[in-house]
């Protein structure tokens, strides 16, 4: 379980979270939308530790942040580090055992080549590899499904199910809504540092239209296509 | 072409300033430097000629990287581009063909010039599946990515290593030895990003002992090879080369601490001349270290949310 209580972030005079509540359960999946800049990468980094804020980001006890998974959005490789060596680096961070990581590449990544080699689905999958290779309870997704190949799309989903069952809390980013309605056991709208909508799998049909009307709005026309 | 060398002549300025140094300082003291240290590391040996030359073709590895070349390429026309390639090699390979000729190595300046020019033609492979493998992937990362970009000094200090055995010099010989180890304290010099501290499930002083130690294991058997060669060659020296493995270890356990002492920032330049003064007079290493241990452990605390 995951608590946020009165989360705010600034940058400079920027605010980019305003302080946000809300309470993720342990054995559900959260999705979290908003526009590019409404502050998702931001708030998943504050749950993390990466960032300091105002507010409280709480779990089970004050050790869950050693069980917290987090791929990123752009996730960093280093220059000649193989993807065998950056899941051994992985697993020992979090005293995981690095052994039969060939059998444990469900996304068959040639794990003898340079990481920063992989095309951009590859390096997603990678970081997603390593953080599914920890031993963690909660898992921080931003954007996992950004230019993977549809067959891994799939296997990501079920993989998400499968944490799912496992107690696991999961809170993804993505901004193809699908993938969200999919696996969301809520999806919360983040815009302008507040979360202003929390909507549940029933609305999710209303929600899609909703974001359409926002998002299009007469901008086709003014296209003049 | 003139706006590309002013652009990158106020990209170094912007670096050295964000290193709180001058840049009419630093173009007064590197020729100096230069100068002066090639000078002084010539008059101890004459094979110290070659180390000297493969810290002037290690830069134009990095100018000839693919992925700036393809960049330049996309952005020039052929010719200014290869004009730019071949100006950028000269300026770097200038220094030290002239400092050669001062000298006399006649044969080395010639090599030095050929070289560079012929590296202005040459670009970098780039997405090569090939991954050069090294004994330090067991405990990645810093030896097995370092060992990968610096493998021609590994392979000069080899060089320079039959060179003092054949030569029965044991200066040298420890020279090369050495070279190892400075080549693995560049290894350490530039902070990881965030995440690959904060991921650890450790608090800084766990960490840090961690570093140390693999750190310092891989230390030992990047310079295996040539501690066994000085015990061979030279038993004489037994305790000289003990005392050495020592220091290098404390050399090792310097840079890393300082650099967790910076950390996420670049080591700065004051930082930058502690090290200096602990590679100088070794003593104060039992001081230094144990200090930047501390201060390392307290600033990963901070980092992995897990106090010191």
């Amino acid at each position: 379980m995951v608590t946020l209580t009165k989360l705010s972030k600034s940058f400079g005079a920027n605010q980019v979270l305003k302080s946000i509540s809300a309470t993720f359960p342990a054995g559900g999946v959260y999705g979290i939308i908003g526009e590019n800049g409404a502050g998702k990468t931001t708030l998943f980094r504050c749950i993390a530790g990466l960032l300091t804020h105002e507010g409280a980001v709480n779990g089970v006890d004050d050790t869950f942040r050693h069980r917290l998974g987090f791929l990123q959005t752009n996730n960093f490789f280093f220059p000649k580090m193989t993807g065998r060596e950056y899941l051994r680096l992985l697993c020992q961070a979090r005293s995981a055992p690095d052994d039969r990581l060939d059998q444990r590449n469900v996304f068959d990544l040639p794990l003898e080549e340079y990481a920063e080699n992989y095309s951009t689905g590859m390096k997603k999958k990678l970081a997603l590899l390593g953080v599914l290779l920890q031993p963690n309870d909660i898992f921080i997704l931003d954007e996992p499904f950004n230019g993977v190949d549809i067959q891994s799309n799939i296997l990501i989903t079920e993989i998400i199910r499968e944490l799912k069952q496992k107690g696991k809390t999961v809170l993804i980013s993505s901004h193809i809504f699908s993938t969200l309605s999919d696996t969301c056991d809520e999806i919360y709208l983040l815009r302008e540092g507040y979360f202003v909508k929390k909507v549940s799998p029933a609305d999710y049909a209303s929600l899609e239209s909703e974001m359409i009307d926002v998002t299009v709005g007469d901008r086709l026309s003014r296209l003049g296509l | 072409m003139k706006h590309y060398f002013r652009l990158q002549r106020t990209i170094i300025e912007r670096h050295l300033r964000a290193w709180g140094l001058a840049p009419w300082l630093v173009y007064t003291l590197v020729p100096l430097v230069f100068v002066g240290g090639s000078l002084l590391l010539l008059e101890r040996s004459e094979y110290a000629a070659y180390a000297i030359a493969a810290g002037g073709l290690s830069p134009l590895q990095l100018l000839g990287e693919a992925e700036r070349n393809r960049f330049l390429k996309i952005q020039f026309l052929p010719a200014d581009y290869r004009n730019i390639r071949l100006a950028e090699n000269g300026a770097i390979t200038l220094p030290f063909v002239l400092l050669f000729l001062a000298t006399g190595f006649w044969a080395l300046a010639l090599v030095q010039a050929l070289v560079g020019g012929a590296m202005a033609f040459l670009n970098g492979r780039s997405r090569s599946s090939f991954a050069l493998p090294t004994p330090f992937s067991r405990y990645p990362f810093e030896f097995a990515i370092g060992a990968r970009q610096w493998w021609p000094l590994l392979l000069i200090a080899a060089f320079l290593l039959v060179m003092g055995l054949r030569a029965d010099n044991f200066e040298l010989s420890a020279f090369a030895w050495f070279v190892t180890v400075f080549t693995a304290m560049a290894f350490y010099q530039r902070p990881e990003p965030g995440f690959y501290v904060w991921v650890h499930t450790m608090t800084g002083k766990q960490f840090l002992i961690r570093k140390l130690f693999i750190g310092c294991g891989y230390l030992f058997l990047l310079g295996f090879p040539f501690i066994l060669c000085l015990f061979l060659f030279f038993p004489e020296w037994w305790l000289i080369v003990l005392l050495g493995q020592l220091i290098a270890f404390l050399y090792l356990s310097l840079m890393i601490t300082i650099k967790y002492t910076a950390y996420p920032q670049e080591i700065s330049l004051p930082q930058g001349f502690v090290i200096g003064a602990g590679i100088m007079l070794p003593p104060l290493l039992l001081v230094i270290v144990p200090y930047y241990f501390s201060l390392a452990s307290r600033r990963l605390g901070l980092v992995l949310g897990r106090g010191g």
